[in-house]
C-alpha cells in the first residue's frame, strides 16, 4: 500500500507540471492581458505600467517567464497577484477553506438525497415513488445551477427572506450561522451530483438485488432492510464512490459560479476574477490547487476501495 | 363643543406633524450603514484604481480636500485652505487638532498623535513613489514650511492636480511610523489614518468593517460603516430589496433605476458625474484614415433615436467629448458639426468609392465587400450600439456589434486590432487629453490621432491654471477633434446610487466615497 501510495504521489508531479505549462501557455497566448487592462485605464500612465510590467518580470519572453515560474514553485512560491500586488499563496490559503465547506456541505446534500432516494427507487421499482424519485433526478441533471441558484435567492432570500443570499457571513460566524449561510449554494451545487448520483444509485442497486447473494439473503429470512443495506448497498457501492470521486471534479469546477453568484469568497471567485484580469500568477495558483485537490480526492477514493471491497489489494 | 373639541384635535394633529418633522430631520447616532461593493480584495493604497478600495479607503483616509457633492469642485477636508502664491506653487495649510486613530497595532488606545505637515509630505512622496494606478503629474518638490503647511512645486503649471478625482484629490494621509512598522503589506492588513471611520476586520473578497473615530473633528453618526462583497449587480439589487445592504453605490443596470425610483422603500440618487458613450474610429486603418468617410458614417446616424430608445431621461445628448459636469470644456456650440443626412451621407460615400457591386445590397468598397464591425465591451451602451448598427444596415452598410470580453476588448484598441469601436468612457477632466492627444497613443488614445494642432492646443491648456483660459483653449481642441469626426458623440449617461428610505444624506461617490463631511453626513433613520 505504502508503495502504491509513493506511486500515485509521484506520478502527480508530471501532472501537475503538465497542468501548469498548458495553463500558462493558454493564459499567455489568449488575447489581452493584465498591462492592457492597466493601461485602459484613463488614470494610468505608459511610466507606471512599463514599471509595474519590470517589477513583476512581464517584459520577458512567456517561456523565461514560465520556467522562471517553476522555478519559485518547487521552492513554493507562488508568486504574486499583478492586480493586487499580494502573494497568491497567501490569497488561496484565505480562500480554500471557504471553498472546502461549499463543497463538502454540497457533497453532503447531494449525498443524503442521492443514496436514499436511489436506494428506495430501486426498491420499489416502477412505482409512483420510482417514478418520482427519477423525475427529481432528471430535474437535479437538466437544470443549470445558476439559474437555479438565482430562483432559489429570488424565493427563500427575497419572497421569503427565510434565508440569507450570500455565501457566508462576514464576521461573527459561528459554526451554525455558517450553515445556515451555506444552505442555498449547497442545494444548488449539490443538485446536478444529487440528480446523477440517484440515478447511478437506483440502476447499481437494482442489478444488486437480481443477483444470487440478495436472493440468498432473502431464503434464508434476511429482513428486506437488511437485504437492501447489509447485502446489495456495499455491492453496489463502488461504482458509486467511483463516480463521487469524478463529480467531487465537477463540485469544484462549479464552485467557480456558484460562489460568484452568492458572492461566496471562495477559491472559485478568485478565479474567476483572475481569469477575467488576465490575472497570470493567480490563474496558474488556483489552477493548480484546483488540480491537487482532483487528484488528491481520486487517490483517497482508491485507498477507500481497499476498505470498502476486500477483494481489492494494491500490493 | 365639537367646534372647540374639533379645534383642539386639528392643533394636536400639527403639533404631533410639526414635531414628526423635527424629528425626521434631526439626525440620529447609531446603527450601520452596509454598502455594497463588486470587489475589495485589497487595501493596498494606489496600486489599483478600482472604485470599491478607493471609496474604501477614503472614508478611512483624510485627504487634503474632497469634490464638491455640486459642482466637482474642490472644497477643504483636511486643509484649511491652499493658495497659488505662483502657477508652480501650491501652499496649503492644514487643520490643528486633527488626530490618527488609536486602539491599534502603531498607536496604542489613547495614543493619538496629531496629523501634521511632515505627514502630508511623507503620504505624497509615499504616493509617487509607490503608485502604479495614479499620478500626480511633474511635481519637483514637496516641504514642510511649519508644522501646518505643506508646500507642493511644479515643473509646470498644474491645473488638474487639485480638480482632477484621480490626483491628489486620492491621496491618503498616512503617518510614517505605521509604514515603518507594518510594512506596506501589513499597512493594508491593518489601515491607519485620520478619516471618520477606522479600521475593525477585513476578510478580502468579504467584507469589510469600519468603526465610528469618536474624535473625528466631526459629527460621526453612524456607529459602523460595513461594505459588502456582492460582485453580481443582479444579486446586489436582490441584497437591498431584501435588507442586506442600505446601498448601492454605482447602479450597473439603467433599467434598474426606474425599477427602483418605483418603490417607496428606496431613493434614487442621481450622481452629479457620469459616462461618456461614443464611436471611435481607428483613424490609421483605410478607410477610416479618410476624414470624409467617417464624417459620412456620422451622417448616416440617427443617433437621437437610438440613445433616447435605450436610456430614455437617464442621460443627454453629447455633441463633444467633454461632459456638462467638468468645470471646463463643456461645448454646446459643437452641435453644429453633427446632422442626421442619409443622402448627403451616402452621396459622400459614393464619391469615395463605395457602391454596392455585387448586389448583395450592402456598399462594397473599391471591389471588395465593404463591412463594420462595432466592438464593444458589455454594458448598456450595447443596446444602443445595435440600434446604430442596424440604421446603418437600412442604409446599406454592412454593420455589426461584436461584444468582447474587457481585456479582449481593451487588447484590440491598444493594438489597433480595431476599425470602429465604443469609446472609451472617460468622463473625468482629463478624459478629453487623454483620449485624443498624441503623447496618449500606446495608452487610452485608441484612435491612434495625432493631430499637432490639437496637441499644441492641449499642451498649451495644460499650463493654464485659470480655467475659463483652460476651458477656452479645450473647447478649440475639442472643435477641431470632432471637425476631423474622429469619433462620434453619442450621449451622456447619467450615474445613480441606490439607498433604502432609511440612509439619510448619501451622495454618491465621486473622487472617492465621502460620508462625513461639511456637505454631506449620512445617518440612519430608523
Amino acid at each position: 500500500m505504502g508503495k502504491y501510495l509513493a506511486r500515485r504521489i509521484l506520478t502527480t508531479i508530471p501532472v501537475l507540471v503538465g497542468i501548469s505549462f498548458i495553463v500558462f501557455a493558454l493564459v499567455s497566448f489568449a488575447p489581452g492581458d493584465s498591462i492592457s487592462l492597466m493601461l485602459s485605464n484613463e488614470t494610468v500612465n505608459v511610466e507606471n505600467v512599463a514599471k509595474l510590467k519590470a517589477e513583476l518580470g512581464l517584459d520577458r519572453p512567456w517561456y523565461v517567464q514560465y520556467v522562471s515560474y517553476i522555478g519559485k514553485l518547487v521552492k513554493g512560491d507562488m508568486g504574486r497577484s499583478v492586480q493586487f500586488n499580494r502573494p497568491v499563496a497567501e490569497m488561496i490559503g484565505e480562500k480554500i477553506g471557504n471553498t472546502f465547506k461549499l463543497t463538502i456541505f454540497s457533497c453532503l446534500v447531494s449525498l443524503c438525497i442521492a443514496i436514499p432516494l436511489g436506494v428506495l427507487a430501486a426498491a420499489r421499482r416502477r412505482s409512483i415513488f420510482d417514478y418520482s424519485a427519477t423525475a427529481i433526478a432528471l430535474v437535479g441533471v437538466s437544470m443549470p445551477s445558476f439559474y437555479l441558484g438565482l430562483l432559489l435567492i429570488l424565493f427563500f432570500g427575497l419572497r421569503m427572506g427565510w434565508l440569507p443570499i450570500r455565501g457566508l457571513p462576514t464576521y461573527d460566524s459561528t459554526f451554525l450561522k455558517q450553515i445556515r449561510y451555506l444552505i442555498l449554494p449547497s442545494i444548488t451545487l449539490g443538485s446536478s451530483m444529487a440528480g446523477i448520483l440517484t440515478r447511478l444509485t437506483r440502476a447499481t442497486m437494482i442489478e444488486a438485488l437480481g443477483q444470487d447473494f440478495a436472493r440468498t439473503a432473502r431464503a434464508k429470512g434476511q429482513s428486506e432492510m437488511g437485504v437492501l443495506f447489509k447485502h446489495a448497498f456495499p455491492n453496489a457501492f463502488l461504482p458509486i464512490l467511483t463516480t463521487f470521486g469524478m463529480q467531487f471534479g465537477s463540485l469544484l469546477g462549479g464552485a467557480v459560479i456558484i460562489e460568484t453568484i452568492f458572492s461566496l469568497p471562495g477559491l472559485g471567485m478568485l478565479a474567476m476574477n483572475a481569469v477575467k484580469f488576465r490575472d497570470l500568477p493567480l490563474i496558474q495558483g488556483t489552477v493548480l490547487v484546483f488540480a491537487i485537490c482532483f487528484v488528491a480526492v481520486m487517490l483517497i477514493v482508491d485507498i477507500l476501495y481497499v476498505f470498502i471491497d476486500p477483494r481489492i489489494r494494491y500490493d | 363643543m365639537f367646534r372647540k373639541t374639533f379645534t383642539v384635535f386639528v392643533f394636536v394633529v400639527l403639533l404631533l406633524g410639526g414635531l414628526t418633522t423635527i424629528f425626521a430631520a434631526t439626525p440620529r447616532s447609531g446603527g450601520t450603514l452596509k454598502v455594497a461593493a463588486s470587489s475589495l480584495q485589497s487595501l493596498q493604497l494606489y496600486k489599483t484604481a478600482a472604485n470599491d478600495i478607493t471609496d474604501s479607503q477614503s472614508v478611512i483616509f483624510d485627504t487634503l480636500f474632497i469634490l464638491s457633492k455640486d459642482d466637482f469642485k474642490p472644497i477643504p477636508s483636511l486643509a484649511e485652505g491652499w493658495t497659488n502664491p505662483d502657477p508652480l506653487t501650491w501652499v496649503f495649510s492644514i487643520k490643528k487638532g486633527v488626530l490618527f486613530h488609536d486602539d491599534n497595532p502603531v498607536f496604542p488606545k489613547g495614543t493619538r498623535r496629531e496629523v501634521t505637515a511632515d505627514d502630508v509630505v511623507y503620504s505624497i512622496e509615499f504616493m509617487q513613489k509607490t503608485s502604479t494606478a495614479y499620478t500626480l503629474g511633474p511635481i519637483t518638490g514637496v516641504k514642510a514650511l511649519d508644522r501646518y503647511t505643506v508646500e507642493i512645486t511644479t515643473k509646470t503649471p498644474q491645473p488638474f492636480l487639485v480638480n482632477d478625482p484621480n490626483r491628489l484629490c486620492r491621496m491618503c494621509v498616512i503617518p510614517k511610523e505605521a509604514i515603518d512598522k507594518l510594512g506596506e503589506d501589513g499597512f493594508a492588513k491593518y489601515p491607519i489614518g485620520s478619516g471618520a471611520y477606522k479600521f475593525k476586520s477585513f476578510s478580502p473578497d468579504s467584507g469589510l468593517l469600519l468603526v465610528k473615530n469618536a474624535f473625528y473633528r466631526l459629527p460621526v453618526y453612524l456607529d459602523a460603516v460595513e461594505f459588502v462583497v456582492i460582485p453580481d449587480p443582479l444579486a446586489q439589487s436582490i441584497a437591498l430589496q431584501s435588507g442586506e445592504i442600505d446601498v448601492i453605490k454605482h447602479l450597473f443596470n439603467l433599467e434598474m433605476a426606474d425599477s427602483f425610483e418605483k418603490n417607496p422603500k428606496f431613493n434614487v440618487v442621481k450622481s452629479g458625474g457620469g459616462s461618456y458613450r461614443g464611436l471611435g474610429f481607428n483613424t490609421t486603418v483605410e478607410p477610416y484614415n479618410n476624414p470624409a468617410v467617417r464624417k459620412a458614417l456620422s451622417m448616416l446616424l440617427d443617433i437621437d433615436t437610438a440613445y433616447k430608445a435605450i436610456i430614455g431621461d437617464h442621460g443627454e445628448r453629447a455633441y463633444g467629448q467633454v461632459p456638462p459636469w467638468v468645470p471646463f470644456g463643456y461645448d454646446t456650440s459643437l452641435k453644429d458639426l453633427w446632422s442626421y443626412d442619409p443622402p448627403q451621407g451616402l452621396k459622400i460615400l459614393a464619391a469615395n468609392g463605395f457602391k454596392d457591386q455585387d448586389g448583395d445590397g450592402f456598399l462594397d468598397l473599391n471591389g471588395k465587400p465593404f463591412k463594420i464591425e462595432i466592438k464593444t465591451l458589455a454594458g448598456s451602451q450595447v443596446k444602443a450600439l445595435t440600434i446604430l448598427a442596424t440604421q446603418l444596415r437600412e442604409k446599406g452598410i454592412n454593420a455589426s456589434v461584436l461584444t468582447q470580453d474587457t481585456a479582449v476588448w481593451a487588447d484590440d484598441l491598444l493594438k489597433g486590432n480595431t476599425t470602429v469601436f465604443f469609446d472609451y468612457s472617460f468622463a473625468g477632466t482629463t478624459g478629453f487629453h487623454s483620449l485624443f492627444h498624441g503623447s496618449m497613443i500606446g495608452a487610452a488614445n485608441t484612435h491612434f490621432y495625432n493631430n499637432p494642432e490639437v496637441n499644441k492646443l492641449l499642451d498649451e491648456a495644460l499650463t493654464k491654471v485659470k480655467f475659463d483660459e483652460l476651458s477656452s483653449l479645450w473647447k478649440k481642441a475639442q472643435r477641431l477633434v470632432f471637425k476631423d469626426t474622429v469619433g462620434i458623440p453619442l450621449y451622456f449617461e447619467y450615474s445613480y446610487a441606490v439607498a433604502s428610505k432609511k440612509v439619510v444624506d448619501f451622495v454618491p461617490p465621486w473622487g472617492g466615497l465621502t460620508l462625513v463631511s461639511t456637505e454631506n453626513n449620512v445617518w440612519l433613520n430608523k
